[in-house]
């Protein structure tokens, strides 16, 4: 046996799963051949050497990504006849009559929603890319109930969607812009069991935000629903706000924190600069005692968070 | 209220009760859970052998799903004759030689492609895709030289590598989804050994300590 006839058997002598004619063969031409027992040599490195490669770790939301870009296939191919979903079935299925009190049942329950809710006058409900293209309320299309309010108690926005029909792993997200994830949570909606998300109005996420969008998809609906909310102006507070603390650099908390106070803090380089110097090596206690000074305001720390008022 | 739960989907796993078969005919009866239970099951794996292929998160994370979109769209005419893992792999080879083959046909005609300046034209530069002396000093690590060097395997190579030594199947199971004889395959990937070890010449100290 030749070299680049033996060679054509190195990785099976290095398996061991040569034949034994093939092995003897292998093995009287390594006996004679330097070059090939330097290459048997670097072969079993070679193998041990894929042993050593680390594993690969997915990033976290790549599953969530891919299922995300199914559903909207899945979506497109409802708008190309491919597949029949769900919950236009079921609708198609229903007598004219079912329809019609399917659909009223489904105004009541969102004008209930809004009635107890307390629905302030300053928020108001987009809806994009399906019909209808703008309204207050969204009965006339065949899609779950959106209720957002605001608990001005609470401070906080509570997204509340109702269904008429069961939909399993009904996935809602709150954006702001395109990219800014605020919160998101999967359940499953029945009609006796709503799903529910609230954020604070505090969150860092909205205090920059003039509006956010609320998706939801789920794979039994033929799209994801998507609505805008503009938020309310912000109103001048003199009772405080407690808010949590997110950022160490008290420049960042000037800002967080200016919206709530009863008039506009301006945020001048000289202001920004000192606060900046001064905060080095600072903790975040001593941090917020020179923003009291700077602003000046009055610091309290309730319950971990801190409340700041004039 | 429903109940809430977290939407990380490594957090909130679905039960492996079905089989995958089961849930093949289920998804071909438009049951869009179990499709999405498929991705679940086999989406680190099927990424595992992207990245391998790759070796960057973006392009890994776009080959993955082009494949599971192919998925979709094929899944009505998906026999059974092999199992669902060897059907996404193989899935998975058609998107990265598909990939692969755009890539090289832009990098073609971008080579004859003149560039227009303000008074004049030239040939557009391109940059050598081969790693420059200083990458080849600063890798030290052995996976960083067994890596780089299976990234400079031919496609089909760095597939039947990747299948092997990283996603650890069968020569058989590598010879279904490459659709070759088994013989070829055994003959291929010895070959493609033998082309590492050319390629790790260099650094047989490092790869042998």
């Amino acid at each position: 046996m030749h070299c680049e006839r033996a060679q054509e058997f190195l990785s099976g002598y290095v398996e061991r799963s040569l034949d034994r004619p093939h092995l003897a063969a292998v093995e009287a031409h390594l006996l004679g051949c330097a070059d090939c027992r330097d290459a048997v040599l670097d072969l079993q490195a070679i193998y041990q050497s894929f042993s050593r490669v680390p594993a690969v770790e997915p990033p976290v939301d790549g599953e969530w990504q891919v299922i995300r870009k199914l559903r909207e296939v899945r979506a497109e191919d409802v708008v190309n006849n491919r597949h029949q979903p769900a919950l236009l079935d079921w609708l198609r299925s229903l007598s004219p009559l079912r329809a019609a009190v399917s659909t009223g049942l489904l105004a009541m329950v969102v004008l209930g929603s809004y009635v107890a809710g307390g629905l302030g006058p300053h928020i108001r409900l987009d809806i994009l890319g399906i019909s209808p293209k703008s309204a207050d309320v969204p009965v006339d299309y065949p899609k779950p109930a959106l209720y957002v309010g605001s608990n001005r108690e609470s401070n906080r926005i509570d997204v509340q969607i109702r269904s008429t029909t069961r939909i399993p792993k009904s996935e809602i997200a709150i954006h702001w812009g395109n990219t800014g994830l605020i919160a998101a949570s999967e359940s499953d909606i029945a009609p006796s069991s709503p799903a529910r998300l609230s954020v604070p109005w505090q969150s860092t996420d909205l205090m920059n935000a003039e509006a956010v969008q609320i998706e939801m998809t789920a794979p039994s609906l033929p799209q994801p629903l998507r609505y805008q909310v503009v938020l309310p102006a912000r109103t001048p507070r003199k009772d405080g706000v407690t808010v949590s603390f997110f950022y160490q650099s008290p420049v960042e908390a000037v800002r967080m924190l200016a919206p709530w106070l009863d008039r506009p803090v301006v945020l001048d380089a000289e202001l920004e600069a000192r606060v900046t110097l001064q905060s080095q090596g600072q903790t975040v206690e001593a941090a917020l005692a020179e923003i009291a000074r700077t602003i000046p305001a009055k610091v309290e720390v309730v319950d971990g968070s801190y409340r700041i008022y004039r | 209220m429903g109940l809430m739960r977290d939407r990380d989907p490594r957090t909130n796993p679905n039960k492996p009760s079905a089989t995958d078969a089961e849930l093949i005919a289920r998804a071909r009866s438009g049951d869009a859970l179990a499709e999405e239970e498929l991705v679940r099951r086999h989406y680190r794996s099927v990424f595992c052998l992207a990245y391998r292929l790759t070796h960057t998160y973006d392009d890994a994370q776009d080959i993955v799903q082009d494949a599971f979109i192919r998925v979709h769209n094929a899944l009505p005419n998906f026999r059974g004759d092999s199992n669902f893992s060897t059907w996404v792999f193989r899935i998975v080879r058609n998107v990265f030689l598909d990939d692969q083959k755009k890539r090289r046909i832009r990098n073609h005609a971008s080579l004859e492609e003149m560039v227009e300046l303000e008074d004049s034209s030239v040939a557009r530069q391109i940059e050598d895709p081969q790693p420059g002396p200083e990458f080849l000093v600063t890798r030290r690590a052995q996976s960083d030289l067994i890596q780089q060097a299976v990234m400079e395997l031919p496609e089909a190579s760095r597939l039947m590598i990747a299948l092997y030594h990283f996603q650890h199947k069968s020569y058989e199971e590598i010879a279904e989804i490459m659709e070759l004889p088994l013989g070829t395959v055994k003959s291929r990937l010895n070959r493609a050994r033998l082309a590492l070890r050319g390629r790790l010449a260099a650094s047989r100290e490092l790869l042998e300590s």
